[in-house]
């Protein structure tokens, strides 16, 4: 969480996953559809061909004073440094898995860069929500199976497809309120913490 | 357009002059191209003298007619203690840092 | 105690100091745009999403660097047909310059260098000043929070 000059509160929320897994479709999404919130233009450093170069943006009002900075990362395997940049600073992470089941290695690969970035504060400080992204693949990886290759436990999880949006809004106001939901419970100085 | 072997010739004649502290070329956008100073000094002196010759050049083309030509040959900024000479050249500033 | 400027009056004197300046924007690290000022205000621009940019190119910039061995980020310059854009480190921030196509690149550099340090030594009295996860919010901010969440439910 930061603070702007005018005292807004300002949360980082990041989009991460392989290259090709839906980021940027997921955003798009929630740009496109997610109504009633004030957003911001969206921002995309991208190739000719839309792929995502280092990363799509888009800020998310939800009052006068807070506010969702909404970001994707490049999923390119080449695009390590520019994702660790992205990173800086978050508050809160969607791991956005690809369900075709030749992509799980590159799944593992993606969370496991992630895990080595953030420590021990991923799923802690740094919220995590997971989206098995096109589960409408007709030979989609089932939600347990995937889970279990991930070595992800007890992790807040949808199953999604980000064209049709499927699931998608459900993701999104779950780490919104879960990053709220910290800051609003956090123990005021150690005192009151048991 | 001089060499590069001129151009070291021609600034080690000028700092052999007596006074002479430094002397600095640059070009118009205000980076320095050739020095006998140090880098920091260099970059600071270079971008306010190419700052205040932008200025100098419009006072003399404002004045055209006053001064009986509208271009300008050369600036002097003089100090009790020191001199600053400057030549504007097409493309690039001659700048000479003298004692008195 | 000293009055410290803000980081509006330091933008401004950025703005200020020399022909050609267009906008300038103080951003973090994080990408959130912190302060700006243009010198023509109808000159419409999406300044979150260009904080964002300036931010990601200079930090990638960076480490860059870091990976090449060339020591500390001072200045990225970007030159384009009809304009430049300048990007220099201050501290936790970034201080970003948009200019005109014409400009006197050396009076640019110096003053960017001298703001930034300016700005550098604001941003740590801003950024420490702001409640830490140790110490808790204000109840305004818990308010503002627990609004946010209201607004999140109805959406």
């Amino acid at each position: 969480m930061r603070k702007d000059t005018q005292g807004r509160m300002h949360f980082k929320i990041v989009f991460w996953g392989p290259s090709l897994s839906g980021k940027t479709t997921a955003l798009r999404w929630i740009y496109d559809n997610v109504e009633g919130l004030e957003k911001g233009s969206f921002t995309s450093v991208a190739d000719h061909t839309g792929r995502t170069l280092f990363f799509d943006y888009t800020p998310v009002q939800a009052t006068e004073q807070v506010v969702f900075e909404i970001y994707t990362v490049a999923g390119q395997k080449r695009h390590a440094g520019q994702r660790k940049v992205i990173l800086e600073g978050v508050d809160g992470v969607i791991f956005v898995a690809d369900s075709a089941p030749d992509q799980m290695d590159a799944n593992i690969e993606s969370l496991s860069e992630l895990r080595e970035l953030l420590g021990q504060r991923l799923g802690h400080e740094i919220i995590l929500i997971v989206m098995l992204n096109k589960q409408d693949l007709p030979n989609a990886m089932q939600k347990d199976v995937m889970l279990a290759k991930l070595g992800l436990g007890n992790v807040q999880c949808f199953t999604t497809c980000a064209i049709s949006g499927e699931n998608v809004k459900r993701s999104f106001r779950q780490i919104t309120r879960d990053i709220l939901m910290q800051h609003v419970y956090q123990a005021p100085a150690k005192a009151s913490a048991s | 357009m001089i060499g590069g072997k001129a151009l070291k010739d021609t600034l080690k004649r000028l700092e052999a002059h007596e006074g002479v502290r430094g002397v600095i070329i640059t070009n118009m956008e205000g980076l320095p191209i050739k020095s006998t100073l140090g880098a920091e000094k260099t970059e600071i002196i270079a971008a306010l003298i190419t700052s205040l010759i932008g200025k100098a050049k419009r006072v003399v083309d404002e004045l055209g007619e006053e001064l009986g030509a509208n271009f300008m040959n050369f600036l002097t900024i003089s100090t009790p203690e020191s001199e600053i000479l400057v030549a504007p050249e097409e493309d690039y500033i001659l700048i000479l840092l003298k004692s008195t | 105690m000293h009055p410290v400027k803000t980081f509006d009056e330091i933008l401004a004197d950025v703005i200020k100091s020399e022909g050609g300046i267009k906008k300038c924007i103080l951003v973090d690290r994080t990408g959130l745009t912190i302060a700006h000022v243009s010198k023509f205000s109808y000159y419409p621009l999406d300044v979150d999403g260009i904080g964002a940019i300036a931010s990601a190119v200079f930090c990638a910039s960076e480490e860059q660097g870091k990976n090449l061995d060339v020591g500390n980020l001072i200045i990225v310059t970007s030159e384009f047909d009809d304009g430049k854009i300048f990007a220099a480190g201050a501290g936790k921030g970034v201080l970003c310059v948009i200019t005109d196509k014409e400009v006197n690149l050396g009076m640019i550099r110096m003053v960017m260098k001298k703001a930034a340090t300016e700005l550098a030594k604001v941003l740590e009295e801003f950024l420490s000043e702001k409640p830490s996860v140790e110490t808790g919010k204000t109840d305004s901010d818990r308010e503002e929070l627990r609004a946010a969440l209201g607004e999140l439910e109805r959406g």
